[in-house]
């Protein structure tokens, strides 16, 4: 295991909303408890859960994965990036994905741009082509979600198994820190 | 998967992370070791015991009717007792602990891979849509040579890139399911 790993996880959530796909943009991090899910959209997989123990809809207690790029301040040179796989629970064409990454150190490290990623899968080798891929800003409070609004993603199939990324893209101070996994389940 | 788990409509799940990769066409992930269930006279340590547990948030209020369990014996070939008692337990207080029993029944241990233990209750009490309850797997004084593994969830997976190409790991936690 490589350094700075941490055993916990990332929270995903991919949704396909009824409206038209919109163009790549950036959306801000928000509260998880207000922003997601949207009950209006079909989601095609994720792992938030409600837990009355817990404050988000994610385990925050726990260290989470480190997502970095090159240029992070807790271990500049090395990069680390985080991937959670789905299986789909419906057909169709998803419009945005969250995950429960939020800033490590929103003061010293505040650069808060990440992109997130849709792939194939390669049954053994983690994410196997890109689908699909656009930046989102990280979200620094407690709680929060970052948001990924896609941008032509190809429609996805009912049972077939694709993969999320969190990676970075450009050089930066780019450190993120990735919360909760198995311990808040899956939901869909 | 067996047919009996399968997640009928009618028999909607009050929680769990059962599904079957289709990578591999199982319900749990088989490149993962599952974790000890035995009782005090098992094959592998004879004299310790080892008992799980999983929390779930109920999805639905209604009374449970089955447990489903990815658990497998260990030794089929040697260490052939297969029965195990899967339980409901309220949550303890947020402490990470399973609380007091609710109801309980003896599975038995399949003999195919990708099958379940399937524990039908009886008398359950209800459960209530978002509160915390726990499933446990034990060997009762009476299943004291059981000697199984409770395989993981598919949920568990994740990949890991370091610079150098994605590596996959699974941490998952046992499969059940709660109907």
């Amino acid at each position: 295991m490589g350094k700075g790993f941490f055993e916990v996880g990332l929270v995903i959530l991919a949704t396909m909303g009824s409206g038209a796909i919109m163009a790549q943009q950036l959306d801000k991090g928000r509260d998880a408890n207000t922003a997601a899910p949207n009950t209006s959209s079909i989601t095609f997989g994720g792992n938030f859960v409600a837990d009355p123990c817990q404050t988000c809809k994610y385990n925050s207690e726990p260290s989470g994965f480190f997502v970095w790029g090159r240029d992070n301040c807790t271990s500049p040179g090395d990069i680390q990036s985080v991937a959670v796989p789905i299986i789909a629970a419906a057909n169709g064409i998803p419009n945005r994905i969250l995950t429960s990454i939020i800033l490590n150190n929103p003061t010293d490290c505040p650069t808060d741009t990440v992109t997130l990623g849709l792939y194939t899968d390669t049954c053994g080798d983690g994410p196997g082509t890109l689908l699909a891929q656009t930046e989102a800003t990280v979200a620094d409070a407690a709680c929060g979600l970052t948001i990924a609004k896609l941008a032509g993603a190809p429609a996805l199939s009912e049972g077939t198994k694709y993969w999320i990324t969190a990676t970075t893209r450009r050089r930066g101070r780019s450190r993120f820190e990735v919360v909760c996994f198995q311990q808040c389940g899956f939901s869909v | 998967m067996s047919g009996e788990a399968a997640i009928a409509a009618s028999h909607p799940a009050f929680g769990g992370n059962l599904f079957v990769d289709p990578c591999t066409g199982c319900n749990y992930n088989p490149d993962v070791a599952g974790l000890d269930v035995r009782g005090p006279d098992n094959c592998t340590w004879p004299g310790q015991t080892a008992s799980l547990a999983v929390p779930f948030v109920a999805q639905r209020t209604g009374v449970p009717r089955r447990i489903s369990a990815a658990i497998l014996l260990h030794n089929a070939t040697n260490c052939r007792y297969n029965k195990v008692t899967l339980s409901l337990y309220t949550d303890n207080d947020c402490n990470g602990t399973p609380g007091i029993p609710l109801v309980s029944a003896q599975a038995t241990v399949p003999q195919g891979s990708c099958e379940l233990a399937i524990a039908k209750l009886h008398n359950s009490p209800q459960l209530t849509r978002g509160v915390r309850y726990w499933v446990t797997a034990t060997a009762t004084a009476a299943q004291a040579r059981l000697d199984a593994s409770w395989y993981v969830s598919n949920s568990g997976q994740f990949a890991v890139d370091l610079g150098d190409g994605w590596t996959e790991f699974s941490a998952g936690t046992p499969v059940f399911l709660v109907e």
